[in-house]
This record gives C-alpha cells, sequence and structure tokens, in this order.
C-alpha cells in the first residue's frame, strides 16, 4: 500500500482522482442511519441486547430489522412458564409461517418445566431439526419414543441432558451413540 | 504527545482531507495495521524526517470515511493506544452496561455520527470502536416499544397490518416484561 513515489500533489490519492480505484464512495451523512445500515451490522448492534422483550420489539419494527431479529429470538427461547411454550407449540404448528421457526431453534433447556414436558410435547419439537443443545433433565414423564424420534432429525446435536428421567432405557443411549458416529466424534 | 521521531502515517478521508497520525495510533484498525505489516520503521516518515513524510510516502486513501468521522475515529484510537488487545475468542456475556465515563461521553453524538462511526469501525476493523457503538445504540433501544424504536431511529414500519398482526402472533410465547 505505501510506496515511494516522486509526487509532491497531496492528494493525488483521492479516489475521485484516481481512476482505478472501484471502492464505492459512501453516500452522504444524511443517508446513514439506522434504516440504512447492512443487516450485518444490525445483527452485531442486536446481540447486545440482553433482554428477550427488547428484542421481540425490535422485530416488529420493520422487515428487515424482523429477518435480523428472529434468528437470535428463537435461538434459545426461554419459556417463563407452560404458557409461552404452549404458543410456541401452536406458532410451530401453524400451516404458513413467516419464517420456518422450528429450524431457528438450536437450544432447548427443560430443565424448569420439568414434569409439564409430556412426549407429546416432544414430538411436536421434532421439526427443529438444527438443535444443537437440548437439555430435559428432571422431565420425568419422557419415554423413549419421543426422544427417539427428535433425536434421528436433529443430526447438530452435540449435548443432550437426560438425568433424573427413569423412564428411558438403553436404546436412548444407543441412539446417542449412533449420531455420535455420524458426526465424527 | 508525539515525538519528533515517531513514526508517522498520512491518512486521507474521503473528501481529500490529510491526516497525520502516529503508527502506533493507526495501527489499532486492523485493517490498516495489516496494511502496514510489510512497511519497515526506515520506509516511515517522522516529524523530524518532514521529506520522506510528505514527498516520498504517500498518504493512505480512506474512500469510506469521511473527515470529521476520522476525526473521531482518530480521537477515540488515541485515547485508547495502551488498551490490551482483546482476542476474539473473548465471547464472554456481551453487556451493554458496562461503559466506561470517557467512551460515553465519546459517544455523545447525533445519530447519523454514531451510526458513522460503526460503519467506520466496521470498514476499518476496530472491535472494541464497534462494540462501543453497538452498545450504545443497543442501549438506546432498551425499555422502547416498537414504535418508539421507530420514532428513536426514524424507521418506517413497512409491515402490512396483515404481516404485521401474523409476526406478533408467531412471536407471542416471548414474554413480555
Amino acid at each position: 500500500m505505501v510506496s515511494a513515489t516522486n509526487s509532491p500533489v497531496l492528494y493525488h490519492n483521492h479516489p475521485l482522482h484516481s481512476p482505478n480505484n472501484n471502492q464505492p464512495l459512501i453516500p452522504y451523512r444524511s443517508l446513514v442511519s439506522a434504516a440504512t445500515l447492512p443487516s450485518e451490522l444490525i445483527i452485531y448492534i442486536f446481540k447486545f441486547i440482553t433482554s428477550p422483550a427488547d428484542l421481540k420489539s425490535c422485530i416488529f419494527v420493520c422487515k428487515s430489522w424482523c429477518h435480523c431479529g428472529v434468528e437470535l429470538l428463537w435461538h434459545k427461547p426461554i419459556f417463563t412458564g407452560n404458557g409461552s411454550l404452549i404458543k410456541l407449540l401452536y406458532t410451530l404448528s401453524r400451516p404458513s409461517q413467516t419464517f420456518q421457526y422450528s429450524l431457528l431453534i438450536r437450544r432447548l433447556n427443560f430443565s424448569f418445566l420439568g414434569e409439564n414436558i409430556s412426549d407429546q410435547i416432544l414430538q411436536r419439537l421434532s421439526s427443529c431439526e438444527r438443535l444443537e443443545r437440548l437439555t430435559l433433565c428432571g422431565c420425568k414423564k419422557l419415554t423413549d419414543n419421543a426422544l427417539e424420534n427428535l433425536l434421528k432429525r436433529a443430526r447438530n446435536l452435540v449435548a443432550l441432558d437426560v438425568a433424573d428421567i427413569e423412564g428411558l432405557t438403553d436404546n436412548v443411549a444407543e441412539l446417542v451413540g449412533l449420531w455420535r458416529r455420524i458426526a465424527g466424534t | 504527545m508525539a515525538g519528533a521521531d515517531q513514526k508517522m502515517i498520512r491518512l486521507t478521508s474521503s473528501e481529500g482531507t490529510e491526516f497525520l497520525v502516529e503508527r502506533a495510533v493507526v495501527e489499532k484498525s486492523v485493517l490498516l495495521k495489516n496494511m502496514l505489516e510489510d512497511v519497515g520503521e526506515s520506509d516511515l516518515g517522522t516529524i523530524a524526517n518532514l521529506t520522506l513524510l510528505f514527498f516520498f510516502i504517500p498518504a493512505i486513501p480512506l474512500a469510506n470515511v469521511t473527515g470529521p468521522i476520522l476525526t473521531k475515529v482518530i480521537e477515540y484510537c488515541t485515547h485508547h493506544r495502551d488498551d490490551p488487545v482483546v482476542t476474539q475468542e473473548d465471547d464472554g456475556r456481551k453487556s451493554s452496561a458496562d461503559i466506561d465515563d470517557w467512551d460515553k461521553e465519546f459517544c455523545k453524538v447525533d445519530q447519523g455520527t454514531l451510526f458513522e462511526l460503526i460503519l467506520a469501525a466496521n470498514y476499518l476493523d476496530i472491535k472494541p470502536l464497534l462494540d462501543l457503538t453497538c452498545k450504545t445504540v443497543a442501549n438506546m433501544i432498551r425499555g422502547k416499544t416498537p414504535e418508539e424504536i421507530r420514532k428513536t431511529f426514524n424507521i418506517e414500519n413497512d409491515f402490512t397490518p396483515e404481516e404485521e398482526a401474523q409476526v406478533k402472533k408467531e412471536n407471542e410465547w416471548c414474554e413480555e416484561r
């Protein structure tokens, strides 16, 4: 970049005067605003928003903010109670969705809901194929069947916590071994 | 203050304004640091050697950064010149609350400037400045309703009423405060 030149002209390198400079010029100041910021930077800003409620407000602002925010909002849904889980399941079951929400879910933790988690509920989450971490510790009502269905599809799973579930048998452990082998770990 | 034998770099803003900056300050920008990687110390001019500085070494043109913004960026990099370099892996809990007083004061600018600083920090690859400015915007969002956010940042609601209703319904599971 820096090389010796005999040119004493101070503004020799100014892009406007340089014929082979193909860097785009930045728009004038007044044009730079939240609405014109590239989506990668909007997402970067959203990563500093720690409250899900604030993030939720952001996705209702406009379409581009919505696209930027849903992935973060759904990445690791936090349920404050049964009601919010039911509403989420309802969204996943809708025939036409604005986004394919089930594929945005990467982490689920049901340890707080414990015995409220039934096979039926887990069954309805089996479309979450990109799930990476699943914590079911203390979900005593679960049996092999529902978990197997989910595990067969969630090929990206890297962590599974099934502590304290007496209904599970070694079949599930076998399945875990199976996808471990697929993942090559 | 820059000593007479400090290695200096010339930077040119988009409208052609020149800035004379110490190498150590310039190198807060990863983009410029990489550019200067192969440049030896003896190839750079100093205040004591103005001929070399002004006649033989061209300025680095920053076509994406205006003069007023470059002034702010240099102010930031000068203040933080001795900060330790934060590694990329340092992905701790991103908190928007821990901004020190100098940085807070630095970010008291109009919104256009703030967003231009974000673009410049991103282009020049100055992560601490990018984090600071983005945290500042995140703080401006905190606690606001969608309508208040639109007003704050002058954003048009481009959802149709049907689309808006559907997105609201789909995300109802996420509890309000």
